[in-house]
Order: C-alpha cells, then structure tokens, then sequence
C-alpha cells in the first residue's frame, strides 16, 4: 500500500516532465500595441495627476492665490465701513446723508 | 538581426524592432508567467505587462546580461507581484466576509496546462494545485526548470544566485511538494 502511494506521488511529480510549452495567445501583438496606445493617450489626458512637479504647482498657486485674496480682505476691511458706502453713493451721484441725518 | 543590434535599434526607438523582439520572446514570456500565475487571461495580461515595461526601460539596459535573462527576471517579478496582490486582495476579501457574509469568497480554479500530455491532465492539475503552495522562490525555480526547461545556469542568472543554491531550491520545492502531494491524497 505504502509503496503504491510512494510510485503515485512520483507519477504526479512526473505528470508535467513531457510538457510543451504554452504559445502566446493569437494576435497578441495586436493587443499589445493597443494597450500602449490607450495608455499612451490615458497618460496625456490625466499627466497632471501623476506628475510630482504639476502637482507641487497647482499647490503653490492655490496657496499664492489664497494668500494674494486674504491680504486683499485684509486690506479692504482696514477702511472704516462708513467710508465705503460713502464712496460708493459718490459713485452713483447718491446722497443719502440727508436721510439718515 | 544580433541581439547587440536589436538592442540598439531599440534604443533608437524601431518600431520593427520590438516587434521582431516581441514575436521573439512572447511565447516564453507567456508560459512562464502561466507557469506562475495559472490563469490564461491573467498570464497574457502579465506577458502584456512585460513588454510595456521593457518598452519602457529599454534606456536602462547596459547588457550585462542576456536580454532573454532580463526579460525573464521581468516576467518573474510581475508575475510574483500580481500572485501578492491577488493574496492581498483575497485576504480582505476573508476579513470583509467576517462582517458581511454577501461578498463571495474566489479560490483558485481548478487549472490544466495547456501543453501537458492527455494522459496526466489530472496528475498534472494536481502538481500545479501543489506548486502554487510553494514558496515563492522555490516555485519560481521549479516552474523555470520544469515548464520553462531552463538550465540551472540560466535560473541561477535570472534569480541572480548560484548553480547549487538553485540545485538546493529544486531539491527542496520537490521534498514539499511531495509533502503536499500525500496531504491532499490523504
């Protein structure tokens, strides 16, 4: 018994010794350079999200621009609310300081 | 066309020249990568895989070694990390089914290769059952050495260790596969 057993697992070890080998599947090339165009194309439209430089890019113009409208606001509200609605009724020939007067 | 030649016209970026080196290697590549992976769709996708990267890297090529040994160190190491991500995947597939029995789990179908001989179908989809089992290195060198038919010297360049350490890898994937052989036959 124990020797049968010992000559099957030799037989399963030796099943693939006479083996051929695989061939590529039919029109692989075919398949292939498609494969590299699409990816080729995918890669150009989408660069912006894997390029390392392009990103640091749009980060920094996101923080210049952030800083660029922060300091603006803060220039804005130094000037006294008032002053503004004035400039601002200048502007359109209005003059309401009769009416809150 | 020399290998020296085919290399160069390469690098000038012919595009009859890899296709000369495509038709040249494809076969190879592909039934080493079903060696290893055991599925037709997933090796073509990695033999697919393969010839982009060396498209890619061709720049970095100094011929140190053979292009057949490069493009076979290629295939392994693709062919190894999609076997790694297919275990990853399956184990998160184990953890999500603790919470949620719906997902369904996908074992290894039941695999024959194409080239073996009628008569040991079943032995054979047995051996390949066991290989995947094996360790990485000790299943890559016998998948080399028995699908591929490659000598030691060439499985010992590819997986950049020596001719006896290639001889103790194959001395040892036999012994376990022996062990697995006799587990699944009990």
């Amino acid at each position: 018994m124990k020797k049968n057993k010992a000559i099957n697992i030799d037989e399963v070890l030796k099943s693939i010794e006479p083996i051929n080998k695989a061939e590529a599947p039919n029109f692989f090339y075919s398949k292939l350079r498609l494969k590299m165009e699409n990816r080729v194309s995918a890669n150009s439209i989408y660069w912006y999200n894997t390029n390392p430089i392009a990103l640091i890019a749009c980060f920094c113009a996101l923080i210049c621009f952030n800083v660029f409208i922060f300091k603006k606001g803060a220039i804005n509200t130094k000037e006294p609310y008032n002053t503004t609605i004035k400039v601002q009724h200048n502007d359109y020939f209005l003059n309401t300081e009769l009416e809150y007067e | 066309m020399t290998e020296f030649e085919l290399i160069a016209q390469l690098k000038l970026g012919n595009e009859n020249a890899f296709k000369t080196m495509v038709f040249q290697y494809q076969n190879k590549v592909y039934n080493t990568a079903l060696g290893l992976v055991q599925n037709n769709n997933d090796a073509e996708d990695i033999a697919q895989e393969v010839f982009i990267q060396v498209y890619k890297s061709i720049q970095q090529f100094k011929g140190d070694a053979a292009v057949s040994t490069w493009i076979y160190r290629i295939t392994v190491t693709k062919s190894l990390d999609f076997l790694r991500n297919k275990k990853r995947k399956k184990r998160i597939g184990v953890i999500l089914n603790l919470f949620n029995n719906n997902i369904p789990i996908y074992d290894a179908a039941h695999f024959i290769h194409p080239g073996v001989v009628l008569d040991n179908k079943e032995k054979a989809a047995l051996l390949f059952a066991c290989i995947q089992q094996l360790p990485e290195n000790q299943k890559t060198a016998f998948i080399l050495n028995k699908v591929e038919d490659l000598r030691y010297a060439e499985i010992a360049e590819i997986l950049k260790i020596s001719e006896s350490a290639v001889d103790a890898l194959l001395q040892r994937a036999k012994k376990n596969l022996r062990k697995l052989i006799e587990k699944r036959n009990e």
